[in-house]
């Protein structure tokens, strides 16, 4: 039969699933496809009174400026480093969070510490970089209070680049854990209680029984979020990165996101900021793909 | 979050721009020709003088700053009455400070102008880009017919005119000017309620100064007051623009001049980023710091705090333009004490501060009646008016003839500058305006005066601003400055907290060589030589 004579019959037949699916389709067309457009102006000398499409090529010139810029490997290794350190410690510790949860027998008690630990998530980053700033101030700060009765030197934690990366990801993991943790909850539940019966009758400890069954339940929605998650390793939380940087601190909080601030938004170099955010994006791209790749060929949980 | 800030990289400006610029095309062309058009029927219903400045009701768009100080500006007095007197209806787009910037360049970047921008603070690098490109229209012809007050004012103070000058002799935006000597110094205020408890008279000098903070120290014992703090946070961009950091810098002798960190000798200007002088004074900063003279949470201190801290008199030493929020019965001004190089320099604002105050775009269609509307302001009657308001009303004159605020101004619980910020736009500066000894007084306080006395003679007597940079070199120079700026400013803040090593003062050295601080400083020995020309 003719595919494009099928393909019209089915469009007439199902023309509701069609209708339903043309408005998300338009959204994606609209909001993300359109608007890459734009993305040319990192190879132009973009000029708003010409437009885009007026404005003059030219070529890799901002890549070039990118790469030989002063702070260039500073930005790229600042940000590689912190967003490493995002993942390893902020990736585990909603998952053994879940674990926990799911482990404790009480529903009032599950309850209340599941309630506890994602309430953080609805706090605005402002909120957070300054309950950073109080609580880690070196002369009345909560944490330096502590120091000082324990005997202990305070530290200037806001304004040392050794304790930037730190405080950085513990507020993240702190905010962030119990709202990760409540998608492998759902995974957790969705186990067959009987697995674990069977378990206790063959006499398996606790710990075994998470080794062996909760934790290879879930190694499929582990897998999959670990690779969503690689597709945006360049992407740091930037308005907590600039609520917390200063001049003391910039020497590891300065990223690609807060460069590409300071001079696209502030001083309105869009070409130039156009090419850094295209750059940014093309290794999200690139290490997405890969993490994909070694899913794929290490287990049967992959993205596609 | 993070998908956010994806789009916030690219998307954001991409998206825009894509989305704004199609439409930008069309709207261009039909808005070029009525440009013309509507000059010439313009011109008829225009009064060359007086009030009202047209015959027929014009409306306008301007795009404002809303500083922190202001009230609504659709309900601010004086422009309601200026819009009553000079028949020219106003629509203000008001956007706050915080996120003005960003506003700005976007309506720039998507071509949705205003007719003008007012109180925009539109930097000399923005003027001469969108200038040169069109956006923004040359005013100096406009001016010398329609401007009777700037075209007065830039006769007199000939260093105003040359910094808002662009390369290419076009003048894109027009400043604040700051005629008022005591408007333009940062005073040092030390805490003379503390002075006495400690039997100190003020420091002359650098180590009299040390051992004046360190006596605040002592006295304070077991408090969170604080000898001397330095509002790091607040010193972006050039931190030595800072108060604070300025005063310091004029301490040492260090000039700020072309709106950055240099001096001129002889026509030769010169950086003194790498000077002995800055040296010293960071060696100083450094022994403050480690004895906890100076604030060790000055990094993450911002200008509110300080002025908070300043309120409560919590601190024995700051720099400040006014007493606004200090009591000046407990601060008062001195002197500034000489360091070992001697010679203080009191670092005055330019003439015309406040760059970018108004500009006229091309969308708009009466720009000689915008003119006149802005113009008014420059002038003796109109800044008062700006200034003041409407007399019997918002002001009286005293038995001397200096003008006050009414006593519902003066009394206002929310402090004096909240109060004029409901009737007016002057307040957080940044107003197109002149500021001088006949409308500043009820601002410029006998305290202030005073402190302007003691730093008179050391003041320059000719302030270059930041100036316009020539196209060529303007992108070269922006990227340069950015790069500059945040090199110095994490280098001192690193040599206050942990000392001015030699090795580590070398390499500071070169790494500002390898910046190209020599080509750097050449841009402003060009700019210098064509104001001398």
């Amino acid at each position: 039969m003719n595919p494009s004579r099928s393909l019209a019959r089915s469009l007439v037949k199902h023309w509701e699933f069609y209708a339903l699916l043309a408005l998300p389709l338009a959204w994606y067309v609209i909001f993300q496809y359109i608007p890459m457009y734009g993305v040319q102006i990192a190879f132009k000398d973009f000029n708003p009174v010409k437009g885009i499409n007026g404005s003059p090529w030219v070529g890799l010139k901002y890549f070039q400026e990118f790469f030989q810029a002063y702070y260039f490997s500073r930005l790229i290794i600042n940000t590689l480093l912190l967003s490493l350190y995002n993942i390893v410690f902020g990736f585990p510790i909603p998952i053994l969070l879940a674990l926990l949860i799911n482990e404790i027998k009480g529903t009032a008690v599950k309850k209340v510490l599941q309630n506890i630990t994602y309430v953080p998530h609805f706090l605005s980053v402002v909120v957070v970089a300054g309950m950073a700033y109080t609580f880690l101030h070196q002369d009345t700060g909560i944490v330096n209070l502590l120091l000082k009765t324990l005997g202990m030197e305070p530290v200037a934690f806001m304004q040392s680049p050794g304790w930037f990366r730190t405080v950085f990801v513990s507020t993240g993991v702190w905010q962030e854990a119990g709202w990760a943790a409540i998608i492998y909850l759902a995974a957790l539940s969705g186990i067959d209680p009987s697995l674990y019966e069977a378990a206790k009758i063959d006499g398996a400890s606790r710990l075994r029984r998470i080794w062996h069954i909760s934790i290879p339940g879930i190694a499929p929605t582990i897998i999959i979020l670990f690779i969503l998650r690689i597709g945006h390793v360049m992407d740091i939380g930037f308005e907590k990165t600039l609520l917390m940087q200063n001049s003391l601190n910039a020497e590891s909080s300065d990223i690609i996101q807060t460069f590409i601030y300071a001079t696209g938004i502030q001083q309105a170099r869009y070409s130039f900021t156009g090419a850094i955010g295209l750059f940014n994006s093309l290794i999200n791209f690139a290490l997405l793909i890969v993490a994909n790749r070694i899913a794929r060929w290490k287990s049967d949980t992959s993205l596609w | 979050m993070s998908k956010l800030s994806k789009r916030g990289a690219i998307g954001l400006t991409a998206f825009m721009l894509a989305s704004t610029a199609l439409s930008a095309c069309s709207q261009e062309q039909a808005a070029a020709p009525s440009a013309k058009e509507g000059a010439s029927s313009e011109a008829k219903g225009l009064n060359a003088t007086g009030f009202p400045i047209v015959n027929q009701p014009v409306s306008l768009r301007f795009v404002a700053r809303k500083n922190p100080q202001h009230g609504e500006w659709k309900d601010m007095m004086v422009l309601q009455e200026y819009e009553k007197k000079t028949g020219i209806k106003v629509e203000y787009e008001v956007y706050p400070m915080q996120n003005f910037d960003e506003r700005k360049n976007l309506l720039f970047a998507s071509n949705d102008l205003p007719d003008a921008f007012i109180n925009s603070g539109i930097s000399a690098q923005e003027q001469l880009k969108y200038g040169t490109q069109g956006t923004l229209i040359p005013l100096e012809g406009l001016i010398d017919k329609y401007g009777p007050n700037l075209k007065a004012l830039f006769e007199k103070y000939p260093d105003a005119k040359k910094t808002v000058t662009a390369p290419d002799g076009h003048i894109y935006a027009l400043p604040t000017i700051v005629t008022q000597a005591a408007a333009r110094t940062q005073k040092l205020w030390m805490n003379q309620q503390w002075l006495d408890k400690a039997g100190l008279k003020a420091p002359t000098t650098t180590d009299e100064l040390y051992q004046t903070l360190k006596k605040f120290q002592e006295i304070n014992q077991g408090t969170d007051a604080v000898p001397f703090a330095i509002d790091m946070a607040s010193a972006t961009g050039n931190m030595f623009t800072n108060a604070t950091m300025r005063g310091l810098a004029g301490i040492w002798g260090l000039p700020l001049q072309m709106g950055t960190s240099g001096g001129i000798e002889g026509g030769k200007f010169k950086l003194w980023y790498d000077s002995d002088r800055l040296k010293d004074m960071l060696v100083f900063l450094n022994k403050l710091y480690k004895e906890k003279l100076l604030d060790n949470n000055s990094f993450t201190l911002d200008i509110a705090k300080l002025n908070a801290m300043t309120k409560a008199n919590k601190v024995g030493m700051t720099f400040n333009q006014t007493d606004v929020g200090m009591d000046t019965k407990i601060f008062k001004t001195f002197a500034y004490p000489k360091s070992s190089f001697g010679d203080p320099v009191a670092n005055a604002g330019a003439v015309a501060r406040d760059l970018g105050s108004f500009a006229i775009t091309n969308k708009n269609k009466s720009p000689e009646a915008t003119m006149r509307w802005v113009d008014y302001f420059y002038g003796d009657e109109g800044s008062i008016f700006l200034r003041f308001g409407i007399e019997g009303k918002t002001y009286s004159k005293d038995a001397d003839g200096n003008l006050v605020y009414s006593d519902q101004i003066m009394k206002d619980s929310r402090g004096i500058q909240f109060a004029i910020g409901d009737m007016t736009i002057w307040p957080g500066a940044g107003a197109p305006h002149v500021i001088n000894d006949k409308n500043a007084v009820a601002v410029t306080t006998p305290a202030i005066m005073e402190g302007q006395k003691k730093i008179d003679a050391i003041m320059p007597k000719t302030v270059y601003g930041a100036p316009l940079m020539e196209p060529a070199i303007a992108e070269k120079y922006s990227a340069m400055t950015e790069d500059i700026n945040k090199f110095v400013r994490e280098s001192v803040s690193k040599f206050i907290v942990d000392g001015v090593a030699d090795d580590k003062w070398e390499q500071y050295k070169q790494t500002l060589q390898k910046l190209g601080i020599k080509e750097y400083e050449g841009f402003f020995q060009k700019a210098l030589d064509s104001y001398n020309k």
